[in-house]
């Protein structure tokens, strides 16, 4: 058993990963302090509420990267030859998951309750002996929810892409909709404050359906990935990631290669594959072979682990060509 | 995105100032109408020590603290008399403008309307009362009131009082 090989990063992506994993901290740290000050003054606002609920959920993804990120980095073993990089898609999974349900049960729980026309008030609350309208320390909370989550979120996109890692993608677009629904429930609290009493459960509405896109969109690529798709751009889903074609390319320039197909699967942060080979030479086979994996993995850090496999022209035209059958 | 987010919390500031000094509001005027000398109309339902009857006069902790607050609003008290369910019934519809009957925080009928703050604790349970939904200026006015009566102690040992 040959396990793969244990290098991960690259210099300049172990810089911002060891960052990522530093904000992953600070993220826990704050929606952990933000959630426990949005419990104690929610009151009976439902945006209040659903923020609070958005909070808690929101928490997974900043995990899931946590232990994800350090559990995909540990080293093959003879049980574990492929290493542990899976361990980033389950992470993935989760965090999309934890989403979907959440957006689900936030949109059905403030549907209900418009259509029953529960109407909301704000009163009082006692704040150091004064008595204060309830809504100010409301406000107060959602500011203190959403600022920081968006400059957590912005310093996220900037690491993710280098790191090509998913679970900080979905962290950072759930630090995003953070800010986006504190936003919405603050419209609520000042909507119900001013006597529309359907403004809170409306800004609730809106915060579940954007979180609900954001699970279903991320669910849907977490599942894709688990079943192997061909990778795609980290960034843009609509778009193939060029690495398979860049190694085809690189194959079929060798003179001895007639014909080459390529397929990758992503696993976490980087990628595993085959490649086929239709050859006419065969003298010196092995250290060719060895040289291309070199060659191949050169052209881009991700590529984890190449394997080339010589065949004949013949089973290569129809075993490849034709995936479907 | 940018400057858009950039500018977002400036605006918020800048509307949430010129705001301020009309929050809270009702979205059906009780409070208003209260002020121009209409009844306060309180659904009760007797539950000793906090509501109690003697003959025709309602009497108990609750309508001791609203008399005060009806004082304060110079307008009069009209009593409705009911059980919980009726009552809730008569406060959704605004046929009243709010219910006594020696709720606590805990009260099934929490969503049908704005819980006040509690004026009391006893046998630990929080004690409040239940204005009708989306009057957040009444419901304010209502919890200034009773906020102020527990700073200065004035419930305790089932009574009102220095």
């Amino acid at each position: 058993m040959i396990p793969v090989d244990p290098v991960e990063f690259p210099a300049a992506q172990e810089e911002a990963f060891r960052k990522a994993r530093q904000l992953g901290w600070l993220t826990v740290l704050y929606i952990a302090s933000a959630a426990g000050l949005t419990y104690l003054l929610m009151g009976a606002s439902q945006a209040m509420r659903a923020n609070w609920l958005e909070d808690t959920v929101s928490i997974v993804p900043a995990i899931a990267f946590l232990i994800a990120s350090r559990v995909a980095r540990r080293r093959p073993t003879p049980h574990f030859p492929y290493g542990m990089h899976g361990a980033v898609s389950i992470g993935y999974l989760t965090a999309a998951l934890a989403l979907l349900a959440m957006g689900g049960f936030l949109l059905i729980e403030s549907t209900v309750k418009l259509v029953a026309l529960e109407k909301t008030s704000i009163g009082g609350f006692d704040l150091f002996g004064h008595t204060v309208w309830a809504g100010w320390p409301m406000l107060a909370a959602l500011l203190y929810s959403s600022v920081p989550a968006f400059f957590l979120g912005r310093a996220k996109l900037k690491l993710a892409p280098k790191i090509h890692d998913k679970v900080l993608y979905a962290d950072a677009e759930m630090n995003r909709a953070d800010w986006m629904t504190a936003l919405a429930s603050a419209v609520g609290v000042i909507g119900v404050g001013l006597g529309y009493w359907w403004a809170d459960g409306a800004a609730a509405i809106i915060v579940s359906l954007d979180v609900l896109r954001d699970g279903m969109r991320n669910t849907r690529a977490a599942v894709t990935d688990l079943i192997s798709e061909m990778p795609k751009s980290t960034d843009d889903p609509d778009r193939m990631n060029p690495l398979p074609q860049q190694i085809k390319t690189l194959l079929e320039s060798e003179t001895w290669i007639e014909r080459a197909e390529v397929r990758l699967r992503e696993e976490g942060h980087v990628f595993f594959g085959e490649a086929f080979i239709a050859i006419g030479a065969t003298a010196d086979l092995p250290q060719r072979l060895v040289r291309l994996v070199d060659a191949a993995k050169a052209l881009n850090w991700r590529l984890h682990d190449l394997t080339i496999m010589p065949v004949d022209g013949e089973t290569l035209r129809r075993g490849m060509d034709r995936p479907d059958g | 995105m940018t400057s858009l987010a950039g500018r977002l919390p400036a605006l918020c500031l800048i509307s949430l100032f010129f705001l301020a000094g009309c929050i809270p509001q009702d979205s059906d005027d009780t409070l208003t109408r209260l002020r121009d000398g209409g009844a306060l109309r309180i659904g009760y339902s007797v539950h000793p020590p906090w509501v109690e009857k003697q003959g025709d006069t309602v009497s108990g902790i609750e309508p001791v603290l609203l008399r005060r607050f009806a004082e304060g609003l110079e307008t009069r008290i009209a009593w409705v008399e009911g059980s919980e369910a009726t009552l809730v019934e008569k406060l959704r519809r605004g046929e009243i403008d709010l219910i006594a009957a020696g709720l606590d925080s805990k009260t099934p009928w929490a969503s049908q309307g704005g819980l006040t703050q509690p004026f009391a604790e006893a046998g630990g349970k929080r004690h409040v009362m239940l204005v009708r939904g989306g009057e957040s200026a009444t419901l304010y006015a209502l919890d200034r009131m009773l906020l102020a009566a527990r700073r200065a102690g004035e419930v305790r040992a089932g009574k009102v009082g220095r």
